[in-house]
């Protein structure tokens, strides 16, 4: 299974917010999507980052009461892990576990494609490992 | 073949440490206490019993209602009060389900009343695929020596 398969189900939408947002409107952004990640991006087609709940939690013990103005650019990471729709589920999952990142934004030819999740990852390889335990007990009882 | 995992299992691999916060600390405190220990939810715990649990999404949405106040205010605002708990004896199976469907990623253990652990999404599901990884590669085996 493919990282382009997780995205097919997901559709094609990425959302994005811009470097010069606020925290305060991201804030608001990830409460009405109820997402906790987004990739940042000027133009919704180049990654120049990627913005969790976890960059607003952490940055809320640095800015305080003047977290609301912070700029999105200013608690972004931008060493950003990226993946490609052609890499298998497996590597992936692997990419995410030892890094312990939750998202990794995808890209083709340089282009934002998608961001997928640790949450989509694992739901398809679980999904992916039970067809197959079924596929091969079912044939075990039909050649008993 | 082996034993079903089970949330006793989970809480082997974090070495049983377990953070905790108390219901008038404020949100600012919490924001450095999850920034301190890297992890994304505390439970709320006045006395040793249940009273809460708090994650970086409830203080990230916080936000956009609390702005410029966000910090002063005690966890016990922002807090889970209904937490859905499970106890350690549950296999992961069911822990794994009652997460994905609920779409929760923390899960505090008890004993009764008392808290004893708390298990997250991620830790649930490697050791559920690892699970599922055995069983498959266990009946394939079998079928094999049948041939």
């Amino acid at each position: 299974m493919l990282v382009s398969d997780i995205l097919r189900t997901k559709g094609p939408a990425v959302e994005t917010v811009r470097p010069d947002d606020t925290a305060l409107s991201f804030s608001k952004q990830l409460r009405a999507q109820r997402i906790g990640a987004t990739v940042v991006s000027r133009d919704g087609v180049s990654l120049d980052g990627i913005i969790s709940e976890r960059d607003l939690a952490y940055g809320l013990a640095v800015h305080g009461a003047h977290l609301p103005h912070v700029l999105v650019s200013d608690l972004m990471t931008t060493a950003v892990i990226t993946c490609s729709p052609h890499d298998t589920v497996a590597t992936v999952m692997a990419v995410m576990t030892q890094r312990r990142i939750r998202h990794l934004p995808v890209l083709e030819n340089g282009r934002l494609v998608g961001l997928i999740s640790i949450g989509d990852v694992l739901k398809h390889r679980l999904g992916e490992i039970q067809m197959e335990a079924n596929v091969l007990r079912d044939y075990a009882i039909a050649v008993r | 073949m082996r034993r079903t995992s089970r949330v006793a299992d989970v809480l082997k691999l974090k070495g049983g440490r377990m953070v905790t916060a108390r219901s008038d600390d404020t949100i600012g405190a919490l924001s450095e206490q999850l920034r301190r220990e890297k992890c994304g939810a505390v439970v709320v715990s006045d006395n040793g019993g249940l009273d809460g649990i708090i994650s970086e999404r409830d203080v990230a949405y916080g936000l956009a209602t609390h702005l410029g106040d966000l910090h002063t205010l005690p966890v016990k605002s922002l807090m889970t009060k209904d937490v859905i708990t499970c106890s350690a004896d549950d296999t992961v199976a069911e822990v794994a389900r009652v997460m994905t469907e609920r779409r929760i990623r923390h899960l505090p253990v008890t004993d009764g009343e008392q808290l004893i652990g708390i298990i997250g999404m991620r830790d649930v599901l490697m050791l559920r695929l690892q699970e599922m990884e055995r069983r498959t590669q266990m009946i394939s085996k079998l079928y094999s020596a049948e041939l």
